[in-house]
């Protein structure tokens, strides 16, 4: 099993949130949301084994696999995209203080 | 019928055939599946839009200052954000496409057989004046046993291959800002 990126599209009319319970569903399986778009199409990234699962997910109309090019007109912006959406996702494992304002 | 033919019309009644068959149809379904997957993935790849930021254009102009009586050339620096809105396809985000790349049939069988005889004599003999009886007493049994076991395992191989050339879409950028307008395709 390998974490694997994932396109999740949800109907372009769904609530917003419906986008959201379907993102809080990807990371309650471990997954992480790389990318949110106004057309209502999330990128993600999770484990291959919970591909049937996000499927199933209320509101999901369509989940494929996808990879980044590295020779993309804007592979650049969508690594950094993807990356400040990711900071804000991963726990900081480091020995935090309570006080620390890196603290989540 | 040998035991020896038993064993080869055992082994010959494996329907390999079809299993090589029913393999090779598995296969080609899900290939069909996982492709069409793909492209459907490429679709909604070209919905996704997304605001790629491409240019940031830095114009500085001179700004003459006088301080203190002493003239000085200071510069004011207007930035220019250009965002074009491309889809997620566009900006670099494929689909990913899979191969069935190795398909193995493994066939295992375990035949056994086994022979086992035995044979017994009773000879009981009594004799008198008049009278002489005897009896004997002969058994034979044989056992016989064969018995045959298998397993088979399909395995195939799933590995995500680059996408075919022609779901791929070219790039075809005009560059007008030269003289004549040069025209590159990626």
């Amino acid at each position: 099993m390998a974490f694997q990126t994932y396109l999740v599209s949800c109907p372009p009319t769904c609530q917003i949130d419906t986008l959201k319970s379907v993102a809080s569903q990807i990371q309650s399986l471990g997954g992480m949301i790389l990318l949110v778009t106004r057309q209502r199409v999330l990128v993600a990234g999770f484990d291959d084994s919970h591909v049937e699962r996000v499927r199933r997910c209320p509101g999901v109309e369509f989940v494929g696999g996808v990879t980044l090019d590295p020779r993309g007109v804007a592979t650049q912006q969508l690594y950094q995209a993807f990356a400040q959406s990711l900071a804000i996702q991963v726990p900081v494992q480091a020995d935090s203080q309570p006080g620390d304002s890196n603290r989540f | 019928m040998g035991l020896g033919s038993q064993v080869g019309s055992d082994l010959l009644a494996v329907p390999f055939p079809q299993m090589v068959l029913q393999l090779a149809l598995a296969i080609s379904q899900g290939q069909a599946a996982l492709d069409r997957t793909s492209i459907q993935t490429a679709r909604e790849l070209s919905r996704a839009r997304f605001d790629v930021l491409t240019e940031i254009a830095d114009v500085i102009e001179p700004v003459p200052k006088t301080k203190g009586g002493v003239a000085f050339t200071g510069a004011k620096v207007t930035t220019d954000f250009d965002f074009t809105n491309m889809s997620l396809l566009q900006a670099g985000l494929f689909p990913t496409f899979y191969q069935f790349t190795e398909s193995i049939i493994e066939v295992k069988m375990a035949i056994s057989t086994k022979t086992s005889s035995e044979f017994s004599l009773e000879v009981q003999a009594s004799g008198g004046f008049a009278c002489f009886s005897a009896s004997v007493d002969a058994k034979y049994s044989q056992s016989f046993s064969y018995s045959v076991d298998g397993s088979s395992l399909l395995r195939t191989t799933l590995k995500p291959v680059p996408p075919p050339a022609r779901l791929v879409p070219r790039t075809v950028t005009v560059d007008t800002l030269q003289t004549p307008a040069r025209v590159t395709i990626a």
